[in-house]
C-alpha cells in the first residue's frame, strides 16, 4: 500500500518549483561538465592513456553528490518543519497516521527525488563508460554507496527538523545542512577517486579491509535506526511515550555492535573492535543523557496506562518516560558495555592495547552523567515550572562546562601565586579526559573528580528520583470503567 | 427534554500549566444533533478544552468521554469520531483542493470507493467542487475554512470540533458557514463551536456552555440561561401619548418590579411570566395609555456573557 505522506510530498515535489529547478540545474552543470571535459581531453589528445571515462565520471560524480547532497536532505526537512510550522502536525495527530508512517513516507519522498537526479544525470554517467577507465561494477558501487549516504544524510536533517519550528531554527538548520553537506559530498568524490583507482574489487579482498566495511555497515545501520526511531518520537504528541522506543533502539544498537565487536575481534585476535564499539557506545549513551534529562516534569496519563500492573513487568521501568529511569537505564547501559568488552577481551585472550582507554570512557561517561544530573535536579528544584524541560538539555552543557572550567581557573590562580596547585585543572576537566599523554596520577585525579561530583549529583537528585519513582505506577481502571458505562448506559 | 445520546461527555476536565490551573474542574455534557457555543473571555480555556477532546492535549485529571471512549485511554478510537478544525487555516505549498482533502481521507484509511465518494461528497457538500483544482495557496480566506470543514468531515465523524471556525470571514463567508453548520447539526452530528463572534452563535447554536477563568459558569439553551439569571420578564413598550405619565402608571400596577426609559420607550420588568405580561398589558390599555409596541425584549448572548463573565472580557 502506498504511503500517504510518500504520494503527498511527491505531488508536491512535482509541482514544486525548487525540485524543477534542482533537476534543471544538474542537467545543465552535467551537459557543461561532459563538454568541457570532453573538450579538453580532445584538446590533449597527445596525453591519451585510456582513462578517460573515469575522469569523466570522477567530475560527473561530483557534481551530482554536490548538487543532491545539498539539495536533498535540506529540501527534505525544510518541508518537514514548514508542516510542523503551520500546525499540520496537529493535524495529522489527529488522523489514525503513526508519526512512524510519517517519516517513512518523507524518506520514501526523498528518495524519489534523489532518484529523479541521479536517473537525470545516468545518460551523462553511461557516456563515461565507452571512454574507458572504469568497469561497471565500480561505477554502480560508487553511485549506490553515495546514494546511502545522501539518504542517511537525510534522516539526519529529518532529526534535525523535526526539533525545531520557528524561522531562525529553519535558517540556521538549512545553513549547517548546506555545510554539512558540502563536506560530505567532498568526502564522497574523493571516496569515488580511490575506490575507481584502486579497484573496489581489491580493497575488499583483504580480510581486514571487508571486516571494517562490515562493522562501519553495522554502525551506520544502527545509527540509522536511532535516527528513525528519535524522529518518530520527536513527532509524537507530547504525552506519548516518547522514551520507550528510543530507549529499545538504543538498548538494541549498542547490543548489536557488541556482538559484532565480539565477532570481528576474535576473527582478527585483537581487541580494536571491541573498543571500537565500547567508544561508539559511550557517545551514543552520553547524547542519550542529554535526551534522558529533558524528560518532562510528570509521567503522562497515556504513558501510566502502559505501564504493566504485575511487579514483575515493573522491572522495566528504566526504559520508560522519565529522567530518573534514563539515567538508570544508562547507567545500565554503560555497565553491560563495560563489562562486555573486558570480558571479551579476557576470552579472547587477547589484552586491551591501551589499558587507560577504558577508565577514560568511564570517566567521560560518569562527567557526562554527573553534569546530567545537576541540571536536572537545578530545574526541579531552582527553576520556575514554566521553564520547559528542553532546558535542562543546555543546563547540563553549562554544568559540564564550567566543572572544567572551574578547577582549571582555581588550578592557574594558584599558579599564578606561585602555589602548590595539586593538580587541580585534572579534577573536573572534561576536554583533557581524552589526554593520552598524561601519566596514571592525573588519570586518578580525573577518576577521583569524576567519582565525587557524581556522589554529589546523586544524593542531591535523591529527591525527586524517590518521587518519580512513587508516581511509576499504572493508571487506575476507573477511567476505562465509566468509559465502559456510559457507552453501554446511552 | 432531549432525549438523543450524550456524544461529548466532559467530566471534571482540569488542566494545570506549571503553576496556571487553566481547567478546574469542567463538566458538560452535548448530545447528538445539538450545536453547542463554548464561549469565553481570552484564556478561559476554550482551546485547551478543544485540544484535550482532540486528543492534541491530556488532562491533568477527570476525563472526556467522545462517543462512550475516553479520550485519555483509548485517544485513537476517539480520533476516528472526532472532526477537528482548527483556527488555523491550511498552508500547504504546491497542493490542490483535491489532493489535500484525498491526502486526509488517506490518512483517515480511507481507501478506493469509499474514499472517492466520501472526497466527493464533502467537496459537494462545502461547494468546493469548482476549486478542487486550484492550489491551496491561491484560495482566500473564506474558501481555506470550507476547506478546513472539509478536511475535518473528510472521514464522516460523529463529532465536530471547531476552534473559531468564523473569525476573519466576509459576512457572506459567515452565511455560507452557518448554513452548512446547521445542515450537520440537522444531520445529527454534534458540533461544539469555540467563537468569539457572539451574534453568529446565537443564530447558530441549540445551546451555550460559557467558561471564566477555567470554570463553566453557566450553561444551557439561552431561555434557560435567561431564566436562571432574570427569573422575571422584560417588556418593551412604546407609548404614543404622555410618556411620563405611562411610567408613573405602570409603576402603579402590583406585578410590575421595575420601569425604566429607554430610547423613545420604556422596559418594563414584571414579576411572572406570560400571564402576568397580559395582566399589565390589560391595567395599562385600561388607564388609557396608548401603546404602539409592546414586546417581551430577550437577553442577548452578549448581554449574557458579560452578566455572567462580569464583563471580564479581555
Amino acid at each position: 500500500m502506498i504511503n500517504t505522506i510518500a504520494l503527498k510530498e511527491c505531488r508536491q515535489a512535482v509541482r514544486s518549483r525548487l525540485v524543477t529547478g534542482m533537476l534543471l540545474f544538474l542537467v545543465i552543470a552535467e551537459l557543461a561538465a561532459c563538454l568541457i571535459t570532453l573538450v579538453v581531453q580532445a584538446a590533449n589528445s597527445h596525453d591519451y592513456s585510456l582513462q578517460g571515462g573515469r575522469v569523466l565520471f570522477v567530475i560527473l560524480l561530483m557534481v551530482l553528490t554536490y548538487g543532491a547532497s545539498a539539495f536533498v536532505p535540506v529540501y527534505t526537512m525544510l518541508r518537514l518543519m514548514a508542516e510542523r510550522w503551520n500546525d499540520s502536525v496537529d493535524l495529522l495527530y489527529v488522523t489514525g497516521m503513526s508519526p512512524w508512517a510519517i517519516v517513512r513516507g518523507k524518506l520514501v519522498s526523498a528518495g524519489a527525488v534523489l532518484m529523479l537526479l541521479f536517473s537525470a544525470v545516468m545518460p551523462f554517467m553511461a557516456l563515461t563508460y565507452p571512454l574507458r577507465g572504469i568497469d561497471i561494477f565500480s561505477m554502480l558501487a560508487v553511485l549506490a554507496f553515495a546514494a546511502v549516504c545522501i539518504m542517511l544524510f537525510t534522516l539526519f536533517m529529518l532529526l534535525v527538523g523535526s526539533a525545531g519550528t520557528t524561522r531562525p531554527h529553519k535558517v540556521v538548520n538549512a545553513l549547517a545542512g548546506i555545510f554539512f553537506a558540502l563536506v560530505m559530498a567532498g568526502s564522497l568524490t574523493a571516496f569515488g577517486v580511490t575506490a575507481l583507482e584502486e579497484g573496489l574489487a581489491s580493497i575488499l579482498s583483504q580480510r581486514e579491509a571487508l571486516l571494517g566495511v562490515v562493522m562501519a555497515g553495522v554502525i551506520g545501520l544502527a545509527l540509522a535506526a536511532v535516527m528513525y526511531v528519535a524522529t518518530a518520537m520527536q513527532l509524537m504528541p507530547p504525552s506519548a511515550n516518547r522514551a520507550l522506543p528510543l530507549r529499545l533502539v538504543v538498548t538494541g544498537a549498542i547490543v548489536v555492535f557488541e556482538v559484532v565487536a565480539l565477532a570481528v575481534s576474535s576473527v582478527l585476535g585483537d581487541a580494536d573492535a571491541l573498543m571500537t564499539a565500547l567508544r561508539v557506545s559511550m557517545w551514543m549513551i552520553c547524547i542519550s543523557i542529554i535526551y534522558v534529562s529533558a524528560a518532562p516534569r510528570e509521567i503522562s496519563l497515556r504513558v501510566r496506562r502502559e505501564i504493566p500492573r504485575s511487579r514483575i513487568g515493573q522491572l522495566v521501568y528504566p526504559l520508560y518516560e522519565g529522567a530518573g529511569a534514563g539515567f538508570l537505564w544508562t547507567m545500565l547501559l554503560m555497565c553491560g558495555v563495560c563489562g562486555s568488552t573486558l570480558t571479551g577481551a579476557a576470552i579472547g585472550g587477547y589484552g586491551l592495547d591501551d589499558e587507560d582507554a577504558l577508565w577514560r570512557i568511564v570517566i567521560m561517561y560518569v562527567y557526562v552523567l554527573s553534569a546530567g544530573l545537576v541540571a536536572r535536579s537545578v530545574w526541579m528544584y531552582f527553576l520556575p515550572r514554566r521553564v520547559p524541560s528542553r532546558y535542562v538539555a543546555l543546563t547540563g552543557v553549562v554544568v559540564l562546562v564550567m566543572g572544567t572550567a572551574a578547577p582549571l581557573l582555581a588550578g592557574l590562580w594558584y599558579d599564578m601565586r606561585s602555589l602548590p596547585n595539586y593538580g587541580l585543572w585534572w579534577y573536573g576537566n572534561v576536554a583533557a579526559v581524552f589526554d593520552s599523554s598524561r601519566d596514571a596520577v592525573s588519570l586518578t585525579k580525573q577518576g577521583l573528580g569524576a567519582g565525587v561530583g557524581l556522589a554529589g549529583a546523586v544524593l542531591i537528585s535523591i529527591p525527586w528520583w524517590y518521587r518519580e519513582l512513587r508516581a511509576f505506577r499504572p493508571l487506575e481502571r476507573r477511567h476505562a470503567a465509566r468509559a465502559a458505562h456510559a457507552a453501554h448506559g446511552e | 427534554m432531549n432525549e438523543a445520546p450524550v456524544v461529548i461527555d466532559v467530566q471534571e476536565l482540569q488542566r494545570v500549566f506549571g503553576a496556571t490551573r487553566a481547567l478546574d474542574g469542567i463538566s458538560f455534557q452535548v448530545r447528538a444533533g445539538e450545536i453547542i457555543g463554548f464561549v469565553g473571555p481570552n484564556g478561559a480555556g476554550k482551546t485547551t478544552t478543544m485540544r484535550i477532546l482532540a486528543t492534541l492535549d491530556e488532562p491533568t485529571a477527570g476525563d472526556a468521554l467522545i462517543g462512550g471512549a475516553s479520550v485519555v485511554l483509548d485517544p485513537e478510537e476517539t480520533r476516528r469520531i472526532t472532526g477537528y478544525m482548527p483556527d488555523a487555516l491550511p498552508e500547504h505549498n504546491d497542493i490542490t483542493v483535491h489532493e489535500y482533502l484525498d491526502f486526509f481521507a488517506r490518512a483517515y484509511r480511507l481507501r478506493g470507493s469509499a474514499l472517492r465518494d466520501e472526497v466527493q461528497q464533502v467537496k459537494e457538500f462545502t461547494h468546493l467542487t469548482p476549486l478542487e483544482d486550484k492550489l491551496l495557496k491561491q484560495l482566500s480566506k473564506g474558501m481555506k475554512q470550507r476547506v478546513s470543514l472539509a478536511r475535518a468531515l473528510v472521514h464522516d465523524p460523529q463529532v465536530l470540533l471547531m476552534d473559531e471556525p468564523a473569525a476573519g470571514l466576509d459576512p457572506r463567508a459567515r452565511i455560507e458557514f452557518r448554513e452548512q453548520a446547521l445542515a450537520l447539526g440537522a444531520l445529527g452530528k454534534a458540533l461544539l463551536i469555540s467563537s468569539h463572534i457572539l451574534s453568529e452563535l446565537a443564530e447558530l447554536c441549540t445551546g451555550v456552555v460559557i467558561i471564566d477563568r477555567g470554570r463553566i459558569v453557566c450553561s444551557g439553551t439561552r431561555e434557560e440561561i435567561t431564566a436562571r439569571m432574570r427569573p422575571h420578564a422584560t417588556v418593551a413598550l412604546r407609548v404614543l401619548n404622555d410618556g411620563l405619565q405611562a411610567q408613573r402608571i405602570a409603576r402603579e400596577l402590583p406585578d410590575v418590579l421595575a420601569v425604566r426609559p429607554a430610547e423613545r420607550a420604556l422596559q418594563v420588568d414584571i414579576a411572572g411570566g406570560d400571564e402576568a405580561c397580559a395582566r399589565v398589558l390589560a391595567a395599562l390599555c385600561a388607564r388609557g395609555v396608548q401603546m404602539a409596541e409592546f414586546r417581551q425584549v430577550q437577553n442577548s448572548l452578549e448581554d449574557i456573557f458579560m452578566e455572567v463573565t462580569r464583563g471580564g472580557m479581555a
